[in-house]
């Protein structure tokens, strides 16, 4: 194996764990569930308002970041391209997994069974960020 | 079609695809009817210590003492609203249970927990509540602990296993109250935690009940804890099913998304199922050497292996069988005789 492909696996598998952390976290996490219901009267458009915000959000991305690491020959639609491309992008992310982390620590509190999530956020947030501070370095040093 | 249009178009189908997924999903949040098809075997586990009670000085020492305003009060009130909600009837399918914890009145403190009320024993639940009396430190664990191992042995098959924990205060004594609620997670129990008054240990409940699965209620008033075991049992008789409307939105997203890769695959299989090889083009199509047959680039002028220069039936030149005239490659007639390429059979150099 060349050094190319051996460079390109070694950056594409901590975006293609994170995306499977944020498919996690669309599918077994209740924490922006919770957090939407808490905040609104408990109705069936509540329901399905907080059910499509808690999933749909974190797999919006995570298919952003599988189709960026091993499923990039798989085009998206051209908007979601443009979108990919951006800045905006990560710092979504960034900020999505921020807002579960709080909300989490508020509302559960640290402990042993929500310790995976939690680091699991924190790692890939700061994961993003160095990535991003790196690739600016090369293009704008 | 335009790629502009056609990315307009992408865009369209996958928000149509994404609003027919809410739109099914708003339709299947379904607040189910447990009347009749579920079964709870619940434990109220509460937290009978000292400052649950209202505290005097008596003759230098401390005692606990029973008013209008002690907390107790308010807790036995909403323990009782919340049997009511459950209707426990001969024909229920609930069933409660009532365990107390305290610790021991001496120093140091014994943690003391007890099943004032077994799940067979509906009838005796009121009458339990409402003998209970404050006293001593708080075994929060060794409560939880006597509950799990109660539920554990006497629940019933299909039975939903919950415990709804109250309490007011730190866990000072006996187990815990972590390492016991991940044994009540063992044995799949649900812990709903309520946390009384501004001493109430506000993030072990938590803790607790998000260990479990299960839910906290703060409640800083009487009327708020009598709220939160409304809300608490509000849960358990009409909860809501929304995992099929979650799967569908989480199907939706990837197919919204990939729609050209989809679209590019669907082609692909149609193209097979006809039985019609792909298209390609004459600039993409590779030529083969007429003296070596090495195959090269579509590009190539001269031949990868032999250096030749490529000579194929659109770039080499004809000589007619009938006046053996040498003609270029396209003309159609034979500059000479000028018979037809076509009639003639022109071979090719």
């Amino acid at each position: 194996m060349t050094n190319r492909y051996t460079k390109r696996i070694s950056e594409n598998i901590p975006l293609f764990l994170g995306g499977i952390f944020m498919v996690y976290l669309a599918v077994l996490d209740e924490t922006l569930f919770n957090f939407i219901l808490d905040n609104m009267t408990r109705d069936q458009l509540t329901i399905a308002l907080a059910t499509t915000v808690a999933s749909a959000l974190p797999m919006f991305f995570a298919v952003g970041f599988i189709k960026q690491s091993f499923l990039y020959r798989w085009q998206t639609i051209y908007h979601y391209e443009k979108l990919l491309l951006g800045n905006i992008f990560w710092i979504l992310t960034v900020f999505l997994l921020i807002s579960i982390l709080i909300i989490k620590i508020i509302e559960e509190s640290m402990h042993q069974f929500n310790a995976p999530i939690l680091i699991g956020c924190m790692l890939f947030s700061i994961y993003l960020v160095i990535r991003w501070s790196n690739k600016r370095q090369k293009y704008s040093p | 079609m335009r790629p502009a249009s056609k990315q307009r178009l992408q865009l369209g189908m996958g928000i149509a695809v994404f609003a027919f997924a809410v739109i099914v999903s708003y339709f299947s949040v379904v607040e189910t009817d447990t009347e009749d098809t579920l079964q709870y075997d619940i434990y109220l586990v509460v937290d009978v210590s000292g400052s649950m009670g209202t505290i005097t000085n008596v003759g230098g020492y401390e005692q606990v003492t029973v008013t209008s305003s002690s907390p107790i009060v308010f807790a036995k009130q909403a323990a009782l609203e919340f049997v009511d909600a459950f209707r426990l009837d001969d024909s229920s399918n609930h069933r409660i249970g009532l365990a107390i914890f305290y610790g021991g009145e001496y120093e140091p403190p014994t943690p003391k927990a007890e099943i004032v009320v077994g799940l067979n024993e509906s009838s005796k639940l009121k009458e339990g509540i409402e003998s209970l009396f404050p006293g001593g430190a708080t075994a929060m664990g060794d409560g939880i602990l006597i509950a799990t191992k109660s539920l554990a042995e006497n629940t019933r098959l299909n039975a939903t296993k919950i415990i709804v924990l109250l309490s007011d205060g730190v866990s000072n004594v006996g187990e815990p109250p972590l390492l016991a609620s991940s044994e009540a997670k063992e044995n799949d129990i649900t812990i709903f935690s309520v946390g009384y008054g501004s001493n109430a240990d506000v993030m072990t409940l938590k803790a607790v009940a998000s260990m479990t699965d299960g839910k906290y209620y703060d409640a800083s008033t009487g009327q708020d804890l009598a709220d939160a075991f409304g809300e608490i049992a509000g849960v358990l008789i009409s909860p809501i099913s929304h995992y099929s409307s979650r799967i569908l939105i989480l199907l939706a997203i990837p197919i919204l998304l990939f729609i050209p890769t989809i679209e590019k695959g669907f082609t692909t299989m149609m193209r097979i199922r006809e039985d019609k090889p792909l298209r390609k083009t004459e600039s993409t199509a590779k030529w083969s050497c007429t003296s070596c047959n090495h195959v090269n680039r579509s590009t190539s002028k001269f031949c990868g292996k032999c250096g030749e220069l490529i000579k194929t039936e659109s770039t080499a030149k004809w000589s007619c069988t009938s006046c053996n005239h040498v003609n270029r490659s396209t003309s159609k007639f034979c500059g000479k005789c000028g018979k037809s390429k076509s009639k003639t059979g022109g071979q090719f150099s």
